[in-house]
């Protein structure tokens, strides 16, 4: 997924190494979520006086997650990699991988129920309704299944620290229930009336978990001090912008393509819209109902967007791809002014350069 | 203003005296609360506090206030009968701590709650709530969802940022607690939808329990009686007492209110009555009943769970089959049971005997008593 927001970012900024330790994590992670005895001593803990039917496990919960699970997301092997650069790349701090993953892994999950067709209808079909809040709450688990290497510290941290992690998690999930919120909205209206300022935001919102979060979790633990975090921090609130909108650019260009059927599919909708766009040009999208619809579909507001994007190529002169580029040169000032990370922002730009500038 | 008196009186129906003094008291603190800590609006600063972020570009605030704000006042409009924050107000003040010191404490209490059923009513397919309509019915699936999970999450502000200045080793402790609470949530409401989707008949009365403390524990009443010992101080000894206090009161509260579903007696009851029927929700009562039911009282109800029926003469049906085979005694008799396990814990909490008696009352009227 992270390769679609910046290409080649497995080999050019994280390494292969990265890439196969985030899978032995996450290997080994899918078959704690199918151990009972792992699920009672670490983290839901033992019922006592009752019972938990552990039947759940495969058909009311993996069966349904698997299909998001096994799709790499590329957050985990960037996390390994920016640790490396703050020099802090020990065993311990390899758990946040979990949180980063999973949290994602969620979003998926939950993009699936907030952009599903079946639900922006009159009347829901109820058996149908019934499954989609079933997969939902798979999304509810996972999300807060890593917080228990939080709670048994399997980081070694200091306490402050825990707090900040804990922080930082229940943060980047109000970000990114932000950014749904926002998008939602605008879709619903057609994007009429967007503020361009209010857009950019959004994307930097809607970016959180793929750049800012890593970085986040990775500064809380190797110990960076506050006033430069800050900094890092408002660098990535421009490599954000830059970055979403180069790849609005792509995909009006056709160099996107993602399945429809694929389980990736609902979650690449916000990051991929081309809404910067639409709202510079002035131009809407129809959203008229469909028969027993109570809403336009996301999907199709997501379509329709792309196709007049992209017809308005040949229109004068647009400036998202200047402006993408004049974020990250901000976002290459501020890290520089930070004094940290400048492997890191070197080789994402050289990433995102790849493909012109 | 009449009908807001008269749901109140209706919430104060059959509430023992002590409590009621005590009740009455907190409204006017949990309300200023509420109005303090979850604004109508949303603006920078508030933005910043919650997301931990500095914004580069001013944002749709109408957008994200009529989204990520909005359906949860909705829902604290019709007011609920706020049990919670004042469970809350009343541990504090057992501890030696005055609640009006805490308004932003039993305001965040009410936020979560109020924020987080709205996903209980999309998970049900309900159309009411408190009177009016629901969230999803309001404003469809996917806003009530990214709405509830949003407001959710933000409402835990007051522990993220340590809002309260505890000590470090509280404030971990406090975020310690939430997080474990919210996982098993996540867990028990697994538990509770996999029953209903794969019309599960064999669920036991261990397991079902298990799931509903699992599923609820984090605001009824687990998590609020140790968030509130944690910040007021209580000896180290009553944190596990006043956790299977909260468990015993949940197990309680539920049971009775399985047996106003299946039976409202309140004419202000704000759900639809037999809505677990029609979700084809397991409840105690189903699973009481499947357990001694013959083969052919056993398949009228699974069929009827199975068809998500909103017949109302297919539900009387299973109604008389719930009594006919003493599942109203049985839940009337578990949720006695669970009430006087709960006194047994109050008596060995370290607080005086004016408060042991108000959690006393506040266990009676929640497991055996109230209305609605």
């Amino acid at each position: 997924m992270l390769n679609i927001l910046i290409p080649g970012v497995d080999e050019g900024v994280a390494s292969a190494a990265d890439g196969l330790r985030v899978r032995e994590l996450m290997q080994r992670e899918r078959e704690r979520l199918a151990d009972p005895v792992h699920l009672v001593e670490h983290v839901i803990g033992s019922p006592a006086e009752f019972a938990w039917d552990f039947d759940v496990l495969q058909d009311g919960f993996l069966r349904l997650a698997d299909p998001y699970l096994e799709l790499p997301t590329g957050i985990g092997s960037f996390y390994l990699s920016l640790l490396r650069d703050l020099g802090a790349d020990v065993p311990e701090n390899h758990h946040g991988v979990l949180i980063l993953e999973f949290m994602h892994l969620a979003t998926r999950i939950n993009d699936r129920f907030n952009f599903a067709d079946e639900l922006a209808r009159q009347q829901p079909d109820l058996r149908v309704a019934e499954s989609l809040v079933q997969l939902r709450y798979t999304a509810q688990f996972l999300n807060n299944y890593p917080r228990y290497t939080i709670i048994e510290n399997r980081y070694g941290a200091a306490e402050d620290a825990r707090i900040r992690l804990h922080r930082w998690g229940n943060n980047v999930f109000t970000t990114v229930g932000m950014s749904r919120a926002a998008l939602l909205r605008w879709c619903h209206r057609g994007f009429a009336d967007v503020p361009l300022d209010a857009y950019r935001q959004n994307a930097i919102n809607t970016l959180c978990e793929y750049l800012m979060s890593p970085v986040c979790v990775a500064m809380i633990l190797a110990r960076v001090e506050d006033a430069v975090a800050r900094q890092v921090r408002r660098a990535f609130s421009w490599l954000e912008l830059g970055v979403k909108l180069l790849c609005e650019q792509r995909l009006i260009d056709g160099d996107i393509d993602v399945a429809e059927d694929s389980p990736l599919f609902d979650t690449t909708m916000p990051v991929t819209l081309p809404g910067y766009r639409l709202i510079e040009a002035g131009r809407q999208v129809d959203v008229t109902l469909e028969p027993g619809g109570r809403f336009a579909p996301v999907k199709r507001v997501w379509r329709d967007a792309r196709d007049e994007a992209r017809r308005l190529r040949g229109s004068p002169t647009s400036g998202l791809a200047d402006e993408a580029w004049r974020a990250i040169d901000r976002f290459t000032a501020d890290i520089a002014a930070a004094g940290v990370l400048q492997d890191t922002a070197a080789r994402v730009v050289a990433c995102l350069n790849r493909g012109g500038r | 203003m009449a009908g807001m008196e008269n749901k109140l009186q209706n919430k104060l129906a059959n509430m023992p005296a002590g409590l009621r003094q005590f009740y009455v008291a907190k409204l006017a603190e949990i309300k200023a609360g509420i109005e303090t800590y979850f604004p109508r609006r949303m603006d920078g600063e508030f933005f910043a506090r919650v997301t931990g972020h500095e914004p580069l570009f001013e944002q749709d605030w109408d957008a994200l206030s009529g989204v990520v704000l909005t359906p949860t006042h909705e829902y604290l409009e019709c007011a609920g009968k706020m049990l919670r924050p004042v469970l809350v107000a009343l541990t504090l003040e057992a501890y030696g701590e005055d609640s009006k010191a805490f308004p932003i404490l039993l305001g965040a209490i009410e936020v979560m709650e109020d924020s987080s059923i709205m996903m209980d009513d999309y998970i049900d397919h309900s159309l009411l709530r408190r009177g009016g309509p629901c969230a999803h019915v309001r404003h469809g699936y996917a806003i009530a969802n990214v709405s509830s999970c949003t407001a959710f999450s933000l409402s835990h502000y007051i522990f993220t940022n340590n809002e309260l200045a505890r000590s470090t080793p509280i404030a971990l402790a406090l975020l310690d607690a939430v997080a474990y609470e919210h996982i098993q949530m996540g867990f028990g409401q697994m538990e509770e939808l996999y029953w209903t989707a794969a019309d599960k008949n064999t669920v036991t009365i261990q397991q079902y329990l298990q799931e509903t403390i699992a599923r609820c524990a984090f605001l009824s009443f687990r998590g609020p009686l140790r968030y509130a010992g944690l910040i007021a101080g209580a000896p180290s000894e009553d944190i596990p007492v006043l956790e299977k206090l909260g468990d015993y009161l949940l197990v309680g509260y539920h049971v009775r209110g399985d047996n106003l579903d299946m039976s409202p007696e309140s004419a202000d009851w704000g759900k639809i009555a037999g809505e677990d029927i029609t979700t084809g929700r397991r409840t105690l009562l189903i699973n009481h009943v499947l357990e001694r039911a013959d083969a052919a009282d056993r398949a009228l109800i699974e069929t009827t769970l199975n068809s998500r029926t909103r017949d109302e003469a297919r539900k009387v049906r299973v109604y008389e089959l719930v009594v006919k085979y003493g599942g109203l005694e049985f839940a009337r008799d578990l949720a006695e049971r669970y009430n006087q396990l709960a006194h047994r814990e109050i008596d060995k909490l370290h607080i005086g005997p004016e408060f042991k008696a108000i959690f006393r009352e506040f266990s009676d009227f929640s497991t055996v008593k109230r209305r609605m």
